[in-house]
């Protein structure tokens, strides 16, 4: 039996992935174009989008599913491997700090400006199942089923098993989600750290403390109905096929492990570097704090800080972002709750010229879901030209094509004037702290 | 007031097509000292030869800023560890990155980095070439694919700076950013420049001098 390759184990669409790529390619001045895919691979979805959506559909659900690890592998996924491989891809020098934990759009694009490497608490390890969406006991049932292989493989994981009916609709038809926390430093995490963080340099733990309601299937498996997006868990829990939650536990993609960060906190105090814990409650939290402590850097870089991108989901590219001095408001879904923050900030900050918009499209129009109307809408009342980045709002939520198209027209932008330096690390902690919606503590 | 006073050692063979550029920065007060450089007539085709030749004269100073440009700044290097001129070291565009060093690839890398160049930038440089001759230009290129960097220990005594212009095809960000990390140095990015930078822009060559300095 041979295990399975690292990069097959974990989705490529996942948050944690595709965002550990984004820095990645930061770190080493590159752009983030169709989520770090192959151009060929950019052509061949470029073509694909404009298929009419019942083709394409079925061509979405079809290569997201094989993805889909077969259920009697289980026992060949080795997350030691896939830490390693997490690993590998960091560009190897000596760094001031690292940065681990939640995965978070707003800490990537953070992490890029900072040029730290950002290693993941959580990632997604998606199985071939096919089923009816609207019946997440079926899919307790299975994973139930299924997942003992790999929790006995890996020793030091919680399985989060996600089903979110609403926004994963055709993907849940076709697989399940395992999400997989650590809940001890990964071997690669800790060999890394020794390596290459340079003497008294502190780790910046990252935990979002969001919460789902779960049943509890095992010690170390949980099973999650829904997921954060544009309806609560309540909306999820009233249908009548929603297995009845026993317990609360760290929402299944977002959410921090309390016994990672402990992990973190005890490696931290053997090697003697600081420990620096960004805290916040839901992914959407850190994005008006980021933005405005990245404005004030572009401030002191001599650029205006007057241009806003939205990225959203995966769908962004943080080198572009940070060497062209724009604004970065992330957002994590395109749903309701991300556009009400959105004015928010909007509302709290100094005006911008220039609101840029990507769009992730997840293909169905989910409950709670936000349109580019409505983003356009917001973002018109508070600056005088803004604009969808990359997409065909006629498509929308299926313009599959932009993921093709943003990184092209993210070249566009125009070009920061001023030779620059990462900022501060210690800064940035500092005014990060000032944010209400992080809170930011230090152990020395 | 004193003139801050800047050094500049440029790449390989090359001198006159900086002079422009290095006038522009003296207009804004600065005293700068644009060396010839390595492989040109009189100079020293070997990097460690070419650093003996330079050194003992900028170690006589003053100095504010010994700057490197492309494969002038493994001379730079070289210096700095061996005379220690100037409290404060600026690499630009350091060589040779390790993902092109063999002669080949280093040619290779030249060409394509060449598309990205401003239109005038080779007939000037073409001039110092041909006074240069090819066999030089080559040893030039020798040395520096043999003398690796990365590998060198810099005085803990001298601050250094690591800069990358952001559309350099020649010397990678990954390449300059870890050699800034490894020695404890800055590292500084430009925006919409290439490997010649600071040709044929005073302004903001100026303004990071001045800013590494007040700092």
């Amino acid at each position: 039996m041979t295990d399975l390759a690292p990069s097959s184990i974990v989705a490529s669409f996942d948050s944690a992935t595709v965002l550990h790529a984004a820095v990645m390619a930061a770190l080493r001045g590159h752009s983030f174009p169709h989520l770090g895919n192959s151009t060929v691979a950019a052509v061949g979805v470029r073509a694909a989008g404009r298929l009419p959506w019942s083709m394409l559909r079925q061509l979405y659900t079809r290569v997201g599913a094989s993805e889909g690890l077969d259920p009697a592998r289980l026992g060949e996924v080795d997350l030691a491997s896939v830490a390693a491989w997490l690993v590998e891809q960091i560009p190897q020098r000596p760094y001031p700090a690292v940065i681990v934990g939640s995965s978070n759009g707003a800490i990537s694009h953070l992490a890029a400006a900072l040029q730290l490497p950002w290693l993941p608490g959580t990632v997604l390890v998606p199985v071939a199942r096919r089923g009816d969406p609207d019946r997440p006991d079926r899919a307790l049932e299975f994973g139930h089923r299924v997942a003992g292989p790999t929790l006995d493989r890996n020793p030091d994981i919680v399985l989060h098993h996600m089903h979110d009916q609403v926004q994963d609709e055709l993907m849940v038809a076709q697989m399940a989600y395992f999400r997989v926390k650590w809940t001890s430093l990964p071997a690669a995490y800790d060999a890394f750290q020794r390596t290459f963080l340079s003497p008294g340099a502190p780790v910046i733990l990252v935990e979002d403390i969001s919460t789902w309601p779960v049943v509890r299937v095992d010690e170390r498996h949980v099973f999650q109905t829904g997921a954060q997006g544009g309806v609560s868990p309540e909306y999820y829990l009233r249908s009548r096929h929603a297995p009845r939650p026993d317990g609360e536990s760290p929402e299944a993609e977002w959410g921090a492990d309390p016994a990672f960060g402990s992990a973190v906190a005890d490696w931290c105090r053997a090697h003697g570097h600081p420990l620096v814990r960004l805290t916040f409650r839901g992914p959407q939290s850190p994005a008006h704090g980021v933005a405005t402590v990245l404005r004030a850097w572009y401030g002191e870089r001599g650029e205006p800080g007057d241009r806003l991108i939205v990225p959203s989901f995966v769908v962004g590219d943080p080198w572009t972002t940070i060497s062209r001095a724009v604004v970065p408001y992330w957002t994590f879904f395109s749903v309701l709750p991300a556009l009400e923050a959105f004015a928010r900030h909007l509302e709290q900050s100094e005006p911008y010229t220039d609101i840029d918009i990507l769009q992730f499209q997840h293909g169905v129009y989910s409950a709670g879901i936000a349109t580019p109307d409505d983003w356009l809408r917001v973002a018109h009342r508070h600056a005088p030209r803004a604009r969808m980045v990359g997409l065909d709002p006629r498509r929308f939520p299926h313009d599959i094509a932009t993921l093709a198209r943003y990184g092209p027209s993210l070249q566009k932008l125009p070009d920061a004037q001023h030779p620059w330096t990462p900022p501060s690390i210690d800064t940035t902690v500092e005014a990060l702290a000032g944010d209400a919606d992080i809170d930011v503590t230090t152990d020395h | 007031m004193t003139r801050r006073t800047v050094a500049v050692i440029p790449g390989v063979g090359v001198r006159r097509y900086l002079l422009p550029t290095v006038d522009a920065v003296r207009d804004r007060g600065w005293e700068v000292t644009l060396l010839p450089g390595l492989g040109q007539p009189a100079m020293a085709s070997d990097l460690h030869l070419y650093a003996d030749q330079i050194g003992p004269g900028l170690a006589r100073g003053p100095l504010d800023l010994l700057v490197g440009l492309s494969v002038g700044c493994q001379a730079a290097a070289l210096v700095a560890t061996r005379y220690r001129p100037s409290a404060r070291l600026v690499l630009v565009g350091p060589t040779v990155d390790p993902a092109c060093r063999s002669v080949p690839r280093l040619m290779a890398r030249w060409v394509l980095a060449g598309t990205r160049e401003p239109s005038d930038l080779l007939p000037r440089q073409a001039a110092d070439w041909r006074d240069a001759g090819p066999r030089s230009l080559m040893r030039v290129v020798r040395s520096a694919v043999a003398l690796r960097l990365e590998d060198m220990s810099l005085p803990r005594s001298v601050r250094t700076c690591v800069v990358h212009a952001d559309s350099d095809l020649i010397t990678s960000h990954e390449y300059a950013a870890s050699l800034a990390a490894t020695w404890g140095g800055q590292f500084v990015s430009v925006p919409h420049a290439t490997h010649s930078w600071p040709y044929g822009d005073p302004d903001r060559f100026a303004g990071l001098m001045k800013r590494l300095l007040d700092d």
